[in-house]
């Protein structure tokens, strides 16, 4: 079914929707068994509530001294207040129609893998009290676990091309944005748009973020051969191949520096690049996801800027 | 199948081969349509230089298939035909003419072959064919002649006829045949060769007829491969068995043949080898073989060889009498001998002649017991000779010595006393001579020689019956053989001694002539017909390869002398029991050793055996199937892509589908069309309907249909008969053997019908079919009706008698209601073997008319003036009629009724 909704991708995301119910709880039972693996966040964060004192080391901000725990003795206090969740992500899985496509019939389109990782993200984030939108129309926002169907209607319903789109986007200050996409549209070496601009553009109030570049195994090794006309899912002829097998070096030096300008763009900007492709599992890539939003944002209190984490899929993606 | 037997009609066409090069190149060059694969992520591969040198072909053995499929279109373009037989160069017409007469049969199925290999050529060349046929036919009541030379014909016509054609036991008619080609001016002009199928016995008028016909057109002779002929020309019995004279031609080697003697049953009762001899073109030879094994011979024939003339019969007289000679007992051997000499050298050679005294020969079972003078021991066995003769056994009477008196008993005439002398010492009258025997007696036939004299006789009573019982008289009219039948037995009585005082009749060839005549009349199993019969009506009648059949009407009762055999008087037996007599082949033929001087630039061949195949149908297969195979190899190497591109593929695999379930369909259907007819043929036989003869007047055929249809009903509602629906039936084309009854109603102007439907006609009424002839206008004259059918063989007819089973088959009825209530004529004599059943019923009562029920009643055929009354009688009639047709004369039997009831009843 996946496959008959190739050709229109207005009724693939409908008949998406049509799942939503046993996407959502397939995410959620993949959030719960994230959570059950990380421990409550009982320690420093941005929050409202005291949390502990700790002493003065300089370099901290002076109006975090707490001058009345100081004045009792001799040390210099800064008050720390506990880490609340009332920090605000933003989820952009972009529904491209080829996201909507899949190699085989086996294997999801990449628009269901995409939005199952966008769902168990929020539901992960939203159980820690944070609050999750989605840059459709109205830039749905929730807090409250409950309500993730309608994020995840609002997710389909975000725009679904990002070079064009991404000026209208305005995450707020210090938000959290986190983009899945093919990014195919950057694929076209022939149009000059390149992804950097378009992350720099998205991370301008110095945003954290993520990109998840979501890959079926054929863009990455092709499995064919012979002599093929290759349409798009528009059924629109893309090129012409006389023998594929020929193009296949080509084609594959083309991906992956059509990858690794993806990457690089995350890098410049100091966000999370990683790698998901279809046919695996998404735990690993979900785990990365949660991990690094969530220690970004500790780090964040500090210094609001930290390294991206390089983790294990990264490092061989590159 | 050797290549060399390959012919291309059309072998230009193979020069179409020499654009296969470039045909290759073209579907080599052109590889088959891309894969369709939806990949969006080839967007990648934009811009990407590809090699168009590189570029992917078309599969070497997709290649190499459709170029197959190229050259078997092209092969069949040039129709190459197998094993080809030119038979003629010329164009035009062919003129076949097919030998059937009774030379032919021999080698029929070459013929045959022969027949369809020139009929086949003759398709394949476009010709038509001409058909003409070398024996004679009978053709109405007593003339034969040469059936018509048939054509123009198609291929397909001839092939037909062809089926039909069959061998004749008797002679060609090569004169009859040459006027006949003579008379045919359009076909002379129109032909362009002619074939003729015969072998090279020469015949009178038929180096002739090869002339006439060379200066027609050029002739081809087909000859069969084996040409060996054989006829039985003789077949005798001697005192040690029997002695056999075979004709044939002369061959290179000695032959062996085998002879097959065969009893009444059929069951081969001896074989015998026999060479036949090189040099001569005869061959004798004797069989040894006890007597009573020799009378049950009833046929003799040649094993391998089915031919009328190899096939020789034997009649009543063929059997063998046991004759017993009364004597007393007190009679030496010695005396005998010189008293019964002439008796015993007329008889012997024929017969097994004992003497003794009545009491031992009637306990011997004797045929035939012969006295002379008075019967000695008939005291004590008066009533067992009375009761032998009652029994069937056959006394011959002489006079005895002149001093005895005869007794009055045991004598068909009553004797006068005393005997009359002439030509003696004592009498003024001279010797008397014996006139011709009259045709009601045996000896019918038999030339009286001059010098037969009779000095004295036994002298008759007139009684008022003498002359029905005198089998031979003298000049002035006395009686010197009279008979009497008793019973199933007889009584003859020779008004003269057996030994030569009274005449020198005994001492003649006449007397042995006579006694081989009055043998055969003692049947030792039939009872003998009371009444003698000279003029013999056929029993059997054997067709060309000398097998029985029965004989139909056309065949004329034999008289003696023996005729050679003729379309009227074929082969067989003729006459009943002890008057049977065997009409056989082989003694009229003679110098089967004659061979024929074919005129100079006559072609000869031999008939092959190796039919000529039209192999651009297998051609055409062939290149299908390749085509087929091209297909499913297209599908199965997609069938990657049909997972990729679905839609595209799933279109090229429903096409595939629709072409090869089209194709299948369509060589169904052509299959169909052959056997269309067998399948309306198989509908007509499921179960039993009547029918109507399609007449060429839509509105009578309307009328017929529905009258039939309402008596079907009737019929339904009323009986046990349940009919399907009536059809419409046409002599020229369909089948009739499947309707009990045919109705036909006659109407002006009809045409007459081909020689085909009267045959057809002919066999319906001949194996028991039933016709309504209806001349719907109450005039009904047999006179009329045979104008108006002349060519078929309606019986003679007659009025219906009131107590006819037609009248009391359902219903009891008085008249054959119908529209009116005029008389019907039928079947003056039914055959007995149709037991008894009318073939032909004729009337003028418009039966369809009052049949029909109400609601298929209309406008068109309003008949008002038929009452409720009429129409329920025409309904009854209906009834009665089909009870009669379904039945038979079954309804006659219930005569037996009341004995039958009464055994239930016991």
């Amino acid at each position: 079914m996946a496959l008959a909704a190739v050709h229109d991708h207005v009724a693939a995301a409908r008949a998406l929707a049509a799942k939503l119910p046993q996407l959502i709880d397939e995410s959620r039972r993949m959030a719960m068994s994230l959570r059950s693996g990380l421990h409550g966040n009982r320690k420093v964060g941005p929050g409202s509530d005291f949390w502990q004192f700790r002493p003065y080391v300089t370099g901290d901000p002076a109006n975090q001294i707490d001058w009345r725990r100081s004045a009792r003795g001799d040390h210099t206090f800064i008050r720390q207040t506990e880490w609340q969740a009332s920090h605000n992500y933003w989820i952009w899985p972009v529904f491209s129609p080829s996201m909507y496509w899949s190699s085989k019939r086996g294997i999801p389109t990449k628009a269901t893998c995409t939005l199952i990782i966008a769902i168990a993200l929020a539901d992960l984030l939203l159980h820690n009290g944070e609050t999750v939108g989605t840059f459709d129309a109205e830039r749905t926002r929730i807090t409250s676990a409950e309500h993730l169907e309608k994020l995840a209607h609002a997710m389909l319903a975000s725009p679904a091309t990002i070079a064009d789109q991404v000026g209208t986007m305005h995450a707020g200050r210090k938000h959290s944005v986190l983009v899945l996409s093919d990014f195919l549209e950057f694929a076209d070496s022939s149009q000059s748009q390149s992804p950097s601009r378009a992350i720099k553009t998205l991370g301008q109030y110095q945003n954290d973020g993520a990109l998840v570049h979501v890959l079926d195994p054929a863009e990455i090794a092709p499995p064919f051969s012979g002599r093929i006309n290759f349409l798009d899912t528009d059924d629109q002829m893309i090129f012409r191949s006389e023998r594929f097998e020929d193009l296949e070096e080509g084609f594959k030096q083309r991906a992956q520096v059509w990858r690794a300008s993806v990457r690089d763009a995350a890098r410049e900007n100091d966000w999370l690049y990683d790698r998901y492709i279809t046919s695996e599992s998404a735990s690993p890539t979900l785990l990365a996801l949660y991990q690094h939003l969530s220690e970004r944002q500790s780090q964040a209190g500090s210094n609001g800027r930290g390294r991206p984490i390089t983790n294990r899929r990264s490092k061989t993606g590159a | 199948m050797n290549l060399a037997a390959i012919t291309f009609l059309y072998p230009a066409m193979l020069a179409a081969v020499l654009v296969l090069p470039i045909v290759w190149l073209i579907i080599r060059s052109a590889p088959h349509s891309p894969k369709q694969i939806v990949f969006p992520a080839a967007r990648l591969l934009r811009g990407l230089r590809t090699n168009r040198r590189d570029m992917q072909r078309a599969p070497l053995w997709q290649t190499i298939l459709r170029c197959l499929i190229l050259i078997m279109l092209i092969l069949a373009a040039a129709r190459p035909v197998l094993n080809r037989n030119e038979f003629s160069q010329n164009d035009g017409a062919v003129l076949i003419i097919a030998e059937n007469s009774w030379s032919s049969a021999a080698n029929w199925p070459d013929y045959r072959a022969g027949l369809h290999e020139i009929i086949n050529q003759a398709r394949l060349d476009l010709r038509s064919i001409y058909l003409a046929q070398t024996a004679p036919e009978p053709a109405g009541a007593t003339i034969t002649r040469l059936p018509d030379i048939i054509g123009p014909v198609s291929a397909h016509q001839a092939d037909r006829f062809i089926d039909r054609l069959h061998p004749r036991p008797w002679a060609p008619d090569y004169p009859q045949l040459s006027n006949l080609i003579a008379d045919q001016q359009h076909m002379a002009n129109s032909i362009g060769s002619i074939l003729w199928l015969t072998d090279d016995l020469d015949y009178p008028g038929k180096a002739e007829l090869a002339n006439d016909l060379d200066a027609l057109a050029p002739i081809t002779i087909l000859s069969p491969k084996r040409n060996s002929r054989i006829a039985i020309q003789s077949l005798v019995r001697n005192r040690t068995g029997l002695g056999i004279t075979l004709t044939h031609d002369r061959g290179k080697l000695a032959r062996d043949i085998i002879l097959l003697a065969r009893n009444d049953q059929g069951s081969v009762l001896l074989r015998h080898n026999v060479t036949l001899a090189a040099t001569s073109d005869h061959t004798d030879t004797e069989i040894l073989l006890p007597g009573d094994i020799t009378n049950s011979i009833q046929s003799v024939g040649v094993e391998g060889m089915e031919t009328a003339a190899t096939v020789f019969q034997t009649g009543a007289r063929w059997q063998q009498r046991k004759v017993g000679v009364i004597v007393s007992s007190g009679d030496s051997p010695v005396l005998l001998s010189d008293r019964y000499f002439f008796l015993d050298r007329a008889i012997s050679p024929y017969a097994d002649i004992t003497y003794a005294p009545l009491g031992r020969l009637l306990e011997d079972k004797m045929d035939i017991l012969v006295a002379a003078g008075p019967i000695s021991g008939l005291g004590s066995q008066y009533a067992a000779l009375e009761r032998w003769v009652q029994d069937g056994g056959m006394l011959v009477r002489f006079a005895g010595d002149a001093t005895t008196e005869i007794e009055r008993d045991f004598l068909p005439v009553t004797l006068r006393l005393g005997n009359r002398d002439f030509g003696g010492s004592m009498s003024w009258e001279k010797p008397k001579h014996l006139l011709n025997f009259p045709d009601s007696s045996p000896f019918y036939g038999i030339q009286i020689p001059e010098e037969i004299t009779i000095n004295r006789q036994l002298l008759a009573e007139p009684d008022p019956d003498i002359v029905a019982k005198t089998w031979a008289r003298l000049t002035d009219g006395t009686p010197l053989i009279t008979s009497a039948p008793r019973n199933t037995g007889r009584v003859v009585l020779f008004h003269v001694t057996p030994w030569a005082d009274w005449s020198n009749l005994p001492m003649s060839g006449l007397f042995v002539e006579i006694w081989q005549r009055l043998l055969p009349l003692a049947s030792p199993s039939d009872r003998p017909e009371a009444e003698l019969q000279t003029s013999l009506p056929p029993q059997s009648v054997l067709d060309g390869f000398g097998r029985a059949h029965q004989p139909d009407a056309t065949i004329l009762p034999l008289r003696a002398p023996l005729p050679v055999p003729n379309p009227r008087h074929p082969p067989g037996i003729y006459g009943e029991n002890g008057q049977a007599v065997a009409l056989n082949l082989g003694p009229f033929l003679d110098n089967l050793d004659s061979h024929i001087r074919w005129p100079g630039t006559t072609a000869l061949r031999k008939i092959t055996d190796y039919d000529q195949i039209d192999l651009a149908a297998l051609c055409l297969l062939a290149a299908l199937m390749l085509l087929v195979l091209d297909g499913a190899a297209l599908i199965f190497v997609h069938h990657v892509s049909i997972r990729r591109s679905r839609r595209h593929n799933a279109l090229t695999t429903i096409l595939m589908a629709v072409m090869v379930g089209g194709t299948s369909a369509i060589m169904i259907l052509a299959a169909m069309t052959g056997t269309a007819s067998a399948v309306e043929i198989q509908a007509a036989a499921l179960q039993p309907r009547l029918a109507y003869l399609k007449t060429d007047v839509a509105a009578i055929d309307r009328l017929s249909k529905s009258g039939l249809a309402g008596l079907t009903e009737i019929l339904r509602r009323r009986s046990a008969a349940d009919l399907a629906p009536a059809d419409a039936i046409d002599p020229e084309s369909d089948d009739l053997s499947f309707y009990p009854l045919i109705y036909w109603p006659l109407v002006d102007g009809q045409q007459p019908f081909s020689a085909y439907a009267q045959a057809q006609i002919n066999r319906y009424l001949d194996s028991g079919g039933m016709i309504l002839i209806d001349s719907r206008d109450q005039e009904a004259e047999p006179a009329r009706l045979r104008r108006l059918l002349a060519g078929l063989e309606i019986p003679i007819l007659d009025r219906a008698p009131g107590d006819h089973i037609l009248f009391r088959s359902f219903y009891l009825l008085d008249h054959p209601y119908g529209r009116f209530a005029s008389p019907l004529w039928l079947d003056a004599r039914p055959d007995q073997r149709l037991d008894g059943v009318a073939s032909v019923l004729f009337g003028g009562n418009d039966w369809a008319s009052a049949w029909m029920l109400d609601e298929g009643r209309n406008s068109e055929n309003r008949t008002d003036d038929i009452s409720p009354r009429q129409r329920e009688m025409a309904w009854r009639f209906g009834v009665n009629l089909v009870m009669y047709a379904l039945t038979g004369s079954y309804k006659g039997d219930q005569v037996h009724l009341p004995a039958i009831l009464e055994r239930l009843a016991r």
